[in-house]
C-alpha cells in the first residue's frame, strides 16, 4: 500500500495533479470554515439583540408590577375592601423575581447593572412605603392622608423615570447591536459571493491544470510509445536482439528480437544461460566463453564477440555480439548488456571474398610458378644454342672458302643475326622472370605469418644503407639520418618497406646535382611515422596516381632497370601492418615518402587465418 | 670419381623434357658418367620402385621434381621415405619452387637435399655443376 502511494508520488504528473487538487480542496474547506465562523458571529450578534429585547421586556414588566401595586393599594384605600389588594399582593410577589432576572440579564454591563440595582432599591423603598401605609390603614382608617398618596406618586414617578433611563440605555444598545448584526450579515453575504467566485475559479483552474497535464502526459506517452515503436522497428529491421546478463546471479534476459532472430517465440526460448549454451555452435563454444570471460576480467570498455548460433530450423546464423559492462565500486563487471546482430549475410560475403582471395592467391602463385618451368627451358636452350652457334661459327670459319658471297651471308647469319635474336630472347626471358618473381612476392605478402618483435629501425636502416654502400659512395650521395625510434612490428615486412623506398630514392636521383637523402621518424599516438625524402628527379603530376599500381612505372625513369612492382609491394605490406603511405613530390625538386606503421600489429591481422 | 660411385644409378623424375635434357647435359659437363634413368611422371617412378618388376640392384640416387602430373613429387617423396626398402636412398629435390614453406615440407618428408632451378641459365648450369661435384664425393648406401 505504502509502496503504491510512493509509486504514485514518484510519478511527476500525478504528484502535480494531486498537489493542485489538494490545494483547491483546502481552499474550499477554508471558505466553508470562514462561512461557519461568520455565521456564528451573526448568531452572537442576534443573541445580543434578543437579549436586549428581553431586558426591555423585563423592565417593562417591572414597571407594570410597580403600577399594579400602586393601583391595587389605591383601590383598597378607596373601597376598604380587601379584594382590591389581590393585584397588589400578586405584583408584590412577582416583582422580586423580575428584579432578580433583570439584574442577571444585565450582569455583563456595569452601568446597566448599577441602574437596575438602583431601580431595585427604589422599588423596595416604594414597597416599604406602601406596606407601611396598608398596615396603618388597617389599624386606623383615617391615618392615610393625601400627603401619603402624593409621596407614593412622587416615588412612582421617580421609579418610572429610572426605568425610562434604563430602557433608553438598553434601546441605544439594541440599536447598536442591530446595526452590528446587519453589518455582519452584509459581511456574510459578501463573503459568500466572494468565496463562491474564488471556489469556482479555483475549481476551474484545478480542472484546467489536470486536463492540461493529462493532455501533456498523453502526448508524452504517445511520443514514448512512438519512440518505442521506432526502436522496436529498428532493432527488428536491422536484425538486432538485446540481452542483459547478470554476471553475479548468473541470470540472463533475452529480448523478443533476440529470440525471433533464432526463430523462436518468447516462451520457446527460456531466459537462462543454458538456453544460450545449447544454441551456440559447438565449434565456437569454447572461444565464445573465453572471450566473454576475458572481457569480464579485463579492463576493457566494449565487449565484442563473433560466433554461430543454431536457428530453430537447424541452420546456423552468424551473430555479432556487442555490449558494455556495468561495473561495481571495485570495477568488477556485474552486468553485461548488449545486442546481437545477425551478420550471416556479411559473413557469407566475407567468406566468399576470402575464398576468392585465396583462389586468386593460389592462382597467381601457381601460374607464376608454372611460368617458370618454360622460362628455364627458354633461357637454357637459348644459351645452349649460343654455345652451339659459337662452335658452328668456328667450324664454318675453318671449312668455308673466304671472299665467297655465300660464305659472307652464312657468316652474317651465324655471327650476327642468330646471336642477336638469341640476345632478344634472353633479355625477354629475364624480364618475364623478374615479373613472375615480383608477382610471386606480392602474392606471398598475405600468406606469410607476421611475427611482431621490437625492432631498432636505426640499426635496420644503417644495415640497408651498408648493403647499398657501393652505389651510395659511387654517386657521392649525402645521407642525413634523423631520429629513428624503435617499433614493435614484423621485422621482415619493415625491412622490405625501408629497403624498397631507400633503393628507389638512390635509383632515381637527379644526375645533375649531388644527391641528398634524409631518413627520419617520429612517434605519434599508436603509430610511428617515417619520412624518407630525396632531392631526386621527382614524380610527374600525371604519374602520381599510378605510383602504387602494379607494373606501372613513371615515364622519366626509362634508363633505370625495374619491373614496377616495388611500390605496389610496399603499399600492400604497409597496409598489412596497419599503416598508410603517401608522398609529396615536385618534378625536378625531389620526393618525400611518408608512411606510418601501427606500433603494434593489429590483432585481426595478426590472427588472420 | 671413385669406383663405387661409378656404379650409382641416378634416377631422374622430371616431367619437363627440356629440363631433363638441360640437367643431363650439365651433369655430363660436370663429368658425371653414371647411368641415368629418366621418368617423366610420378606413376612411372612409383612403378619403378614399387612395381612387380624387381628394382635394379645396386646403389641409387634420385633427382626429384615436385610439380609432376598425377602422383606429385611430395607423394613420391613420402612413399619412398616411409618404405623400409627405399628410405635410405638419397633424394635430391630439384624444382623451380623456392617457397620456404615447401622447402620445409620436403625436409619434413625426409628429402636429403633441396635445390632450386634458377631461370638464369648461368646460375642453373652452375647449380647443376655443383650438384655433379657433390654427387662425385657423396657416399651412397647400397640397395638391400
Amino acid at each position: 500500500m505504502i509502496r503504491k502511494i510512493k509509486k504514485i508520488f514518484q510519478d511527476h504528473w500525478r504528484r502535480q495533479s494531486i498537489i493542485v487538487i489538494t490545494f483547491t480542496c483546502l481552499m474550499i474547506n477554508a471558505f466553508a470554515l470562514t462561512l461557519y465562523i461568520k455565521n456564528e458571529e451573526i448568531n452572537d450578534k442576534k443573541n445580543l439583540v434578543i437579549h436586549s429585547y428581553e431586558v426591555l421586556r423585563q423592565s417593562r414588566l417591572m414597571l407594570v408590577y410597580v403600577q399594579d401595586m400602586e393601583i391595587g393599594q389605591r383601590g383598597y384605600f378607596l373601597s376598604s375592601k380587601t379584594e382590591f389588594l389581590a393585584p397588589y399582593e400578586e405584583a408584590r410577589m412577582k416583582i422580586d423575581a423580575v428584579i432578580l432576572e433583570l439584574s442577571r440579564l444585565v450582569g455583563d454591563n456595569e452601568a446597566q447593572t448599577n441602574r437596575a440595582l438602583e431601580i431595585g432599591k427604589y422599588i423596595s423603598l416604594h414597597q416599604q412605603m406602601l406596606d407601611d401605609q396598608i398596615t396603618r390603614f388597617k389599624t386606623k382608617k383615617h391615618s392615610i392622608t393625601v400627603r401619603d398618596l402624593m409621596e407614593n406618586s412622587i416615588m412612582l414617578n421617580h421609579i418610572r423615570l429610572k426605568i425610562n433611563t434604563f430602557q433608553r440605555e438598553e434601546k441605544r444598545l439594541l440599536d447598536l447591536r442591530q446595526i452590528d448584526e446587519k453589518k455582519k450579515r452584509n459581511e456574510y453575504i459578501r463573503t459568500i459571493i466572494f468565496g463562491s467566485v474564488l471556489a469556482v475559479l479555483g475549481l476551474i483552474i484545478a480542472n484546467g491544470f489536470v486536463i492540461y497535464q493529462a493532455a501533456k502526459r498523453k502526448k508524452a506517452e504517445l511520443e514514448l510509445k512512438r519512440s518505442e515503436e521506432i526502436y522496436a522497428l529498428v532493432t527488428q529491421g536491422i536484425n538486432e536482439g538485446i540481452y542483459e546478463y547478470n554476471v553475479e546471479e548468473n541470470k540472463i534476459f533475452y529480448s523478443l528480437g533476440y529470440k525471433q532472430m533464432l526463430g523462436y517465440t518468447d516462451a520457446e526460448f527460456p531466459n537462462t544461460i543454458e538456453t544460450f549454451n545449447e544454441h551456440v555452435h559447438p565449434e565456437d563454444f569454447k572461444a565464445t566463453w573465453e572471450n566473454i570471460n576475458k572481457f569480464l576480467v579485463e579492463d576493457e570498455l566494449h565487449y565484442r564477440n563473433f560466433f554461430r548460433m543454431r536457428h530453430k530450423d537447424g541452420s546456423y546464423i552468424w551473430v555479432m555480439s556487442r555490449g558494455v559492462g556495468i561495473r561495481d565500486n571495485h570495477n568488477k563487471v556485474i552486468k553485461l548488456i548488449g545486442t546481437h546482430t545477425d551478420i550471416t549475410d556479411q559473413k557469407e560475403v566475407e567468406e566468399y571474398l576470402m575464398r576468392l582471395n585465396t583462389d586468386l592467391e593460389n592462382f597467381t602463385y601457381i601460374t607464376s610458378h608454372d611460368l617458370r618451368s618454360p622460362l628455364v627451358n627458354l633461357r637454357g636452350f637459348a644459351s645452349e644454342m649460343e654455345f652451339s652457334l659459337r662452335e658452328l661459327e668456328q667450324l664454318l670459319k675453318a671449312s668455308l672458302p673466304k671472299n665467297d658471297i655465300k660464305s659472307k651471308s652464312i657468316n652474317a647469319i651465324v655471327g650476327n643475326d642468330l646471336p642477336e635474336a638469341l640476345g632478344y630472347i634472353k633479355t625477354s626471358v629475364e624480364r618475364l622472370d623478374q615479373l613472375t618473381s615480383a608477382i610471386l612476392d606480392l602474392s606471398r605478402i598475405g600468406k606469410r605469418e607476421l611475427k611482431p618483435e621490437l625492432i631498432s629501425t636505426e640499426e635496420m636502416v644503417k644495415k640497408i644503407l651498408a648493403s647499398m654502400a657501393y652505389e651510395i659512395n659511387n654517386k657521392k650521395i649525402e645521407i642525413k639520418l634523423g631520429e629513428l625510434p624503435e617499433i614493435y612490428s614484423d621485422k621482415m615486412s619493415v625491412q622490405q618497406i625501408f629497403a624498397n623506398i631507400i633503393e628507389n630514392a638512390v635509383k632515381y636521383l637527379d644526375e645533375n646535382r649531388p644527391g641528398v637523402i634524409s631518413i627520419k621518424g617520429a612517434i605519434f599516438p599508436g603509430e610511428i611515422q617515417f619520412i624518407i625524402a630525396d632531392n631526386g628527379r621527382g614524380i610527374e603530376e600525371s604519374d602520381k596516381e599510378r605510383i602504387f599500381d602494379m607494373f606501372k612505372r613513371a615515364r622519366n625513369v626509362k634508363e633505370v632497370r625495374g619491373v614496377g612492382m616495388g611500390m605496389a609491394f610496399v603499399r600492400a605490406t604497409i597496409q598489412r601492418l596497419g599503416g598508410k603511405i603517401w608522398f609529396e613530390s615536385t618534378l625536378g625538386v625531389g620526393t618525400k615518402f611518408i608512411f606510418t606503421i601501427s606500433n603494434r600489429v593489429r590483432r585481426d591481422v595478426y590472427h588472420e587465418r | 670419381m671413385n669406383d663405387k660411385n661409378e656404379e650409382v644409378t641416378i634416377i631422374m623424375v622430371e616431367d619437363d623434357e627440356g629440363h631433363a635434357k638441360l640437367i643431363e647435359k650439365n651433369l655430363r659437363r660436370a663429368g658425371i658418367v653414371n647411368k641415368l634413368i629418366h621418368y617423366s611422371d610420378g606413376a612411372q617412378a612409383v612403378e619403378h620402385f614399387f612395381g612387380k618388376e624387381a628394382p635394379e640392384a645396386g646403389p641409387l640416387l634420385i633427382l626429384l621434381d615436385l610439380n609432376l602430373p598425377g602422383i606429385d613429387g611430395y607423394e613420391i617423396l613420402r612413399r619412398l621415405k616411409t618404405n623400409g626398402k627405399t628410405k635410405k636412398i638419397p633424394i635430391v629435390v630439384l624444382t623451380t619452387t623456392d617457397n620456404p614453406r615447401e622447402i620445409e615440407k620436403c625436409y619434413e618428408l625426409g628429402c636429403n637435399v633441396y635445390m632450386t632451378k634458377p631461370v638464369e641459365y648461368e646460375a642453373f648450369a652452375e647449380s647443376i655443376r655443383k650438384l655433379g661435384l657433390l654427387l662425385a664425393v657423396v657416399k651412397v648406401p647400397h640397395a638391400e
